[in-house]
C-alpha cells in the first residue's frame, strides 16, 4: 500500500514538472481591447517551404526572405538548401518542400514527381563551360562548324577525349551539343560521371582532357589558366533554370504561389536596378554557404546570369529551355520517351499570367 | 519422422519467404498503400532486372558490364588488403617491435571511413580502377590485419612452450604452430574484409565511374528510378552470399581438413 502510494506521489511529481515547460510568449502582451471597436483581424500566413541550392538559383527566395517581403505579403519562406538536384528531388519524393529553384533537375522532378514548372527565373547559360588544358590539342581548331565560330576542336581531337561531368546536368546537355556539332556520337567520346568539386580537383591533377564546370567553379579554373574550348553561349543553348512546384501543393495554393511569383519579380528588379546590391547579395549568400568569392568574379557571374524582370515577365515563354532538356535527355536514353509529354501537362504558365498582371 | 521435421521446416521457410512477397506486392501495386517511388513491387524489379540483363539505358551498360566492373574493383582491392593485411597482422602480434611501429599508425587509419579517402585517392592514383581499388583496399586490409593479430595471440603458451623444447627456432613455430592455430581466424577475417570489400564498393564508384552497380546505383538515384536501385542492392547481396559461400568452402577444405 505504501509502495503504491510512494510511486503514485512520484508519477505525480514528474508530471508537475512539464506543467512549467511551456513555449514562452514571444509576442508582447496586447494592449486592453477598447470595448467599444472591432475586433483586430489576424492576417494569416502560410508557410512555403522552399528547396534551394548554395548557388545564384535561389538568391531571390533568400532575398525575400531576408528582406521579410514574404511575411508583408502573406506568406514565410522556410528554406532548406541542399548540396544539388539529385537530393532536391528525393526530398520532393518525400514530400518535404512546396516550391524549388532547380536547374536541370527539373526534368526529374517533372518526370519521376509530377511537379510543376511555373517559371524559368534566370537566364543561367554563362559559366556552363566546358575547359581543357592550354596545351590541348583541341585548342589548335577553332570554328570548325561555321554554325559556331567560337567553339574549339573537330571530329579528330575531340574523338576519344575523356570528359569528366555531372551526367544528366545541364553541363551533359551542353557537352552533348558539342559533340553533335563536331559530327560525332556520345559514344566517340568517353563521359566520366562527377560532380563539379570533384572534376575540378580531377582535372586541376591531370585527369581526364576536358571538365565540365560552371559557377562558382568556372572563374577558378579561367585563374589557373585553363581555356574554355566551348560552352552555353558559344554553342547558342538557351539555358534557363527553373522555379518548380510540388503537384500536391500547386492545387490549393494558386493565390500563395502568384504572391511568391510577385516577389520573385520584385527582387529581379531590384537586382537589375542596383549592381551593387546584387553583386553584395549574392555575396551574402555565397557565404552564407561557406564560400568566400572574390567580389570581381561574382560581379562577372551574376551581371551574365540576370533575372527575368517584371518587365520581361509579360513577353517571357516558361519551358521551351526545360522541354529541350528533356527531349535530350530522351534522345541519350536517360527518360523514356513517353515521358516527354508530361511536358506539355506539367508546364504551366497561368501564376506567370496572374503576376504580371499586378505589376503595370 | 527426422525426414519429416527437415522437410516441414523448409516448407515454412519457403512459405514465409512467399508471402512476404505477396504481401509486398499487395502493398504496392495491387492495393497501392506505398508509393511506387518509394517503393517499388517485387514484380517491378523482376521486369527490371531481365531488362537491364539486356538495356544498356538509363546508366549506359547493361547489368552485366556492371557485375564484371565491380567484381574487379572488388577482387583487386580485396586480394590487395588480404595479401598485405594477414601478413601484417601475423607479424604485428608476433613480433613487438613491429607491433610497437605499426599499430598507432594502424589505428589511426583504420577509423577513417572509406569514402573520406576520395579526395586524397584522386590526387594519388586519379581516377581509374587503382584509385577505386585502394578505396577498396582501405576498408578490406582492416578486417584482415585484427583476425590474423588475434588469431596469432590466441596461440597456446602450452604450444609454443612445448615446440621450444623441441628446439624450434621462433620462425619455425610461428610458421609450423601459432599460424596453424591462427587460421579459423584468418578466414573470419578474410570473410569479414570480402564482405567489407564488397559493401565498399558503392562508396569506391562516386569516385569517377562510367560503369559498375555502384554507379549504376547511383544514376538511378539521379534519375528517380528506385527500382533498379532495388535491382542494384538485391545483386550486390547476392553476389556478396555467393563470395561468402565461396570462401566458406575454402575454409572447410583447407582449414577443417576437407569434412
Amino acid at each position: 500500500m505504501r509502495k503504491g502510494i510512494s510511486v503514485l506521489l512520484v508519477i505525480i511529481l514528474v508530471l508537475a514538472m512539464f506543467t512549467g515547460c511551456t513555449k514562452p510568449n514571444s509576442e508582447p502582451a496586447a494592449a486592453p481591447a477598447d470595448p467599444g471597436a472591432a475586433a483586430p483581424e489576424k492576417k494569416e500566413v502560410k508557410t512555403i517551404r522552399v528547396a534551394s541550392l548554395p548557388s545564384q538559383i535561389s538568391l531571390p527566395l533568400y532575398y525575400i526572405s531576408k528582406q521579410g517581403w514574404d511575411v508583408e505579403n502573406g506568406f514565410k519562406i522556410d528554406l532548406t538548401t541542399f548540396p544539388s538536384g539529385a537530393p532536391v528531388n528525393e526530398a520532393l519524393g518525400a514530400d518535404l518542400w512546396d516550391v524549388s529553384a532547380i536547374g536541370a533537375a527539373a526534368v526529374m522532378s517533372v518526370v519521376g514527381y509530377d511537379a510543376i514548372q511555373i517559371f524559368s527565373h534566370v537566364d543561367a547559360g554563362e559559366g556552363i563551360n566546358a575547359m581543357v588544358r592550354k596545351d590541348s590539342p583541341i585548342l589548335k581548331v577553332k570554328g570548325y562548324n561555321p554554325a559556331y565560330p567560337e567553339v574549339y576542336g573537330d571530329p579528330e581531337t575531340l574523338k576519344g577525349a575523356t570528359i569528366l561531368l555531372p551526367v544528366g546536368s545541364g553541363s551533359h546537355f551542353q557537352i552533348s551539343k558539342w559533340i553533335e556539332a563536331m559530327g560525332l556520337k556520345e559514344t566517340d567520346v568517353k563521359l566520366v560521371h562527377m560532380d563539379y568539386a570533384q572534376g575540378f580537383q580531377a582535372f586541376k591533377a591531370g585527369e581526364g582532357d576536358i571538365v565540365c564546370t560552371s559557377y562558382p567553379f568556372t572563374p577558378k579554373l579561367v585563374a589557373e589558366g585553363y581555356v574554355t574550348a566551348s560552352s552555353m553561349k558559344t554553342l547558342n543553348i538557351p539555358y534557363f533554370d527553373n522555379i518548380v512546384v510540388n503537384r500536391k501543393y500547386y492545387d490549393g495554393n494558386k493565390d500563395v504561389l502568384v504572391s511568391l511569383m510577385e516577389q520573385l519579380l520584385r527582387a529581379a528588379d531590384v537586382f537589375r536596378s542596383d549592381e551593387e546590391l546584387y553583386v553584395d547579395a549574392m555575396m551574402e549568400w555565397y557565404k552564407l554557404n561557406g564560400q568566400e568569392m572574390d567580389k570581381e568574379n561574382v560581379r562577372a557571374e551574376v551581371t551574365k546570369k540576370p533575372f527575368v524582370t517584371s518587365v520581361e515577365a509579360k513577353t517571357h515563354q516558361i519551358g521551351a529551355s526545360l522541354k529541350m532538356q528533356a527531349q535530350f535527355m530522351a534522345s541519350i536514353g536517360k527518360i523514356k520517351n513517353e515521358d516527354l509529354n508530361k511536358f506539355d501537362t506539367n508546364i504551366k504558365t497561368e501564376i506567370l499570367e496572374e503576376t504580371v498582371k499586378r505589376f503595370k | 519422422m527426422k525426414q519429416n521435421s527437415k522437410y516441414k521446416y523448409k516448407i515454412i521457410s519457403a512459405l514465409s519467404i512467399i508471402g512476404f512477397f505477396m504481401l509486398w506486392q499487395l502493398a504496392t501495386d495491387v492495393l497501392h498503400i506505398v508509393p511506387v517511388h518509394m517503393l517499388p513491387s517485387p514484380l517491378t524489379i523482376a521486369a527490371t532486372f531481365v531488362e537491364k540483363l539486356s538495356d544498356p539505358n538509363p546508366d549506359g551498360s547493361v547489368l552485366i558490364v556492371h557485375i564484371i566492373t565491380s567484381l574487379q574493383i572488388a577482387a583487386y582491392g580485396f586480394l590487395l588488403g588480404a595479401v598485405i593485411g594477414v601478413p601484417l597482422g601475423i607479424f604485428m602480434a608476433w613480433y613487438k617491435k613491429i607491433d610497437m611501429l605499426v599499430k598507432p599508425v594502424f589505428d589511426l587509419v583504420r577509423t577513417i571511413p572509406p569514402i573520406g579517402w576520395i579526395p586524397i585517392m584522386i590526387l594519388w592514383f586519379g581516377i581509374g580502377i587503382p584509385a577505386k581499388a585502394a578505396i577498396v583496399f582501405l576498408s578490406a586490409f582492416i578486417p584482415c590485419v585484427i583476425n590474423s593479430y588475434s588469431g596469432i595471440k590466441q596461440t597456446s603458451p602450452v604450444h609454443i612452450w612445448v615446440a621450444q623444447t623441441f628446439g624450434a627456432s621462433n620462425t619455425t613455430i610461428l610458421g609450423k604452430v601459432a599460424i596453424p592455430t591462427a587460421l579459423p581466424m584468418i578466414f573470419t577475417g578474410l570473410k569479414l574484409s570480402l564482405n567489407s570489400a564488397w559493401t565498399t564498393l558503392v562508396a569506391a564508384e562516386l569516385l569517377g565511374a562510367t560503369s559498375g552497380l555502384g554507379y549504376m546505383m547511383q544514376m538511378a538515384r539521379m534519375l528517380i528510378r528506385p527500382d533498379i536501385i532495388v535491382v542494384g542492392m538485391l545483386t550486390i547481396g547476392v553476389i556478396g552470399i555467393l563470395m561468402s559461400a565461396g570462401l566458406d568452402y575454402l575454409e572447410i577444405r583447407f582449414v577443417k581438413g576437407g569434412n
